[in-house]
């Protein structure tokens, strides 16, 4: 099992969960974030100029079983690529899971 | 007629005669300034931080009860009791007053100066917020509405020293505006700058304010109050026109306000600022305070012009002087507020109630003289006896919170709750 990981701009979220749902995959987490770049943006307020170092992002968590980490991926970089490409995924390794309801543990409890 | 009025006189002291449609006037328009509360609120509370959001609400709400309060018991007293040029002595909570004020029920008058009290106390939350201490806001709110803003409107209202050299402040750019102004000045450069706002080269930084839907309401809330403020300032209904006239003039001055603030923001600092256009408005509103009656139309759009400029460039000053006024109170009522008053001496007309022509429109500059040591009189006076207010309560209770306090917010340190608890409120698709 494998979590996703994925750092998007909130503007990317329609395309980007559109393209997963094409793919039959239809669980995921969205979160609010902040986020640097690699470059800061100059702002001005009430006539006072202000560096932006922060930008609002998107974070979308996906917990996936092996055979379906490929095709995620594919979606997500579909989904990106065609709102300006920006973002990153990452990877890590599920150690276990448990669906609260029925009490069922690891692989059975992903879609 | 004087048999008239010794005969209406002598009925007056058995049952006094009221008239009906200027106590109406007059008491709808005190609830109209009343509201201006809920506009100032929201104002200051969209310009600065939410973790003290609460703390600035508190302060409105606690400022405008101390001062009907104060202005009951001993502020109207030393602001339109009989006594000598600088303060009136009598009156004490309304004890031992004619029933009648001009066809006003005492009540009815006193309400509508009460609440311009409230105004002038308002003005200065905004300017030390996120930084003052709750009870040193408790303190200075008695002390202005009992006893500073009383002692300046009894010079110009409550027939002192100015009103005897005939100087014309209509609606209070001075009496309410520029001590308000004043106070902030003081308050803020006292309780100095929140942390992190300049820098140690003298550089500003942002301290961004966290909602620009409530800064648009509690602007419209106000320009809407307003036309109780100098409307309601005729105290009465007997000339229909001068009311109409200062209704006018209450909506050509700030839009114009805002047009010009918009247009300075644009070409100095390259962008639309909404902030800046809202003050614009508000330097507006003070603007034409003084001046509502006195005035034509061309004379009210160059004062909202003028105000406009100012209050831009008046917040680029407070940046270079180093005091930190995070919603520009002291622009938009002090700087404005003086120009307001300055403005009767200029566009002034004696037919509409000025004590003579203005300077620009065919008269001498004595008006302008008049209106120049009535208003820089009570600047320096409002800005004395704050620095005496201020400096007291910050010796016996202190006047800013603690360091952790400002950082962590006087909302949950002070108060005990948030403005906006759980998650804050964010969009996606």
């Amino acid at each position: 099992m494998k979590l996703l990981t994925v750092v998007l701009r909130p503007e990317q979220l329609p395309a980007v969960k559109q393209a997963l749902f094409d793919v039959e995959i239809r669980h995921m987490t969205a979160v609010p974030v902040l986020g640097t770049a690699s470059a800061t943006e100059q702002s001005m307020y009430r006539g006072v100029r202000h560096e932006i170092s922060l930008f609002k992002r998107l974070r979308l968590e996906l917990a996936l079983n092996d055979h379906k980490v490929e095709t995620a991926m594919e979606a997500i970089a579909k989904g990106a690529n065609e709102t300006g490409g920006f973002g990153k995924i990452f990877v890590t390794e599920l150690v276990d899971t448990m669906t609260i309801f029925s009490g069922e543990r690891g692989e059975r409890t992903l879609k | 007629m004087s048999l008239v009025a010794q005969v209406g006189a002598e009925t007056a002291a058995e049952a006094p005669v009221f008239d009906g449609l200027s106590t109406m006037w007059v008491l709808l328009a005190a609830i109209l300034v009343f509201f201006m509360q809920a506009g100032f609120s929201m104002v200051e509370a969209g310009l600065i931080r939410t973790k003290n959001a609460a703390n600035v609400l508190m302060k409105n709400l606690i400022d405008f009860s101390l001062a009907a309060l104060a202005f009951y018991a001993i502020g109207y007293a030393i602001m339109y009791g009989t006594g000598n040029s600088i303060v009136g002595t009598t009156g004490w909570f309304l004890s031992g007053l004619d029933p009648s004020v001009d066809g006003l029920p005492i009540e009815a008058f006193w309400l509508f100066q009460a609440v311009f009290a409230g105004t002038t106390a308002t003005i200065v939350s905004g300017a030390v917020a996120e930084r003052m201490k709750f009870g040193a806001y408790l303190m200075y709110s008695f002390m202005i509405t009992a006893l500073v803003y009383p002692v300046a409107g009894h010079w110009v209202w409550g027939g002192g020293w100015l009103s005897e050299m005939g100087f014309h402040d209509f609606a209070g750019s001075t009496v309410v505006h520029a001590v308000g102004g004043a106070a902030a000045l003081v308050g803020a450069w006292m309780v100095g700058p929140r942390i992190g706002r300049f820098n140690k080269d003298g550089s500003s930084n942002v301290i961004n304010g966290h909602s620009m839907p409530l800064v648009a309401v509690g602007t419209f809330i106000l320009w809407f109050g307003w036309y109780g403020f100098n409307a309601g300032s005729t105290l009465g209904f007997g000339e229909p026109d001068v009311v109409a006239r200062v209704a006018m003039n209450t909506t050509l001055a700030p839009a114009m306000g805002v047009i010009l603030a918009l247009v300075v923001s644009w070409m100095k600092y390259g962008k639309t600022d909404l902030t800046l256009a809202l003050n614009g408005a508000l330097a507006g509103l003070v603007g034409i305070t003084a001046p509502c009656a006195a005035v034509n139309s061309g004379g009210a759009i160059v004062i909202g012009a003028v105000s406009g400029i100012l209050v831009v460039l008046g917040i680029g000053w407070l940046n270079k002087i180093r005091v930190d006024d995070p919603v520009g109170a002291i622009p938009v009522h002090g700087l404005c507020g003086i120009w307001g008053t300055l403005a009767v001496g200029l566009f002034g007309y004696e037919a509409f109630g000025a004590n003579s022509d203005g300077l620009l429109v065919g008269g001498s500059a004595s008006a302008l003289g008049v209106q120049a040591i009535g208003t820089f009189s009570i600047v320096a006076f409002t800005i004395a006896a704050m620095w005496v207010v201020f400096k007291i309560i910050k010796s016996v209770v202190g006047l800013r919170v603690s360091e952790e306090c400002e950082i962590k917010g006087i909302d949950t340190e002070e108060h005990g709750l948030e403005a906006y608890g759980g998650f804050q409120i964010f969009d996606a698709e």
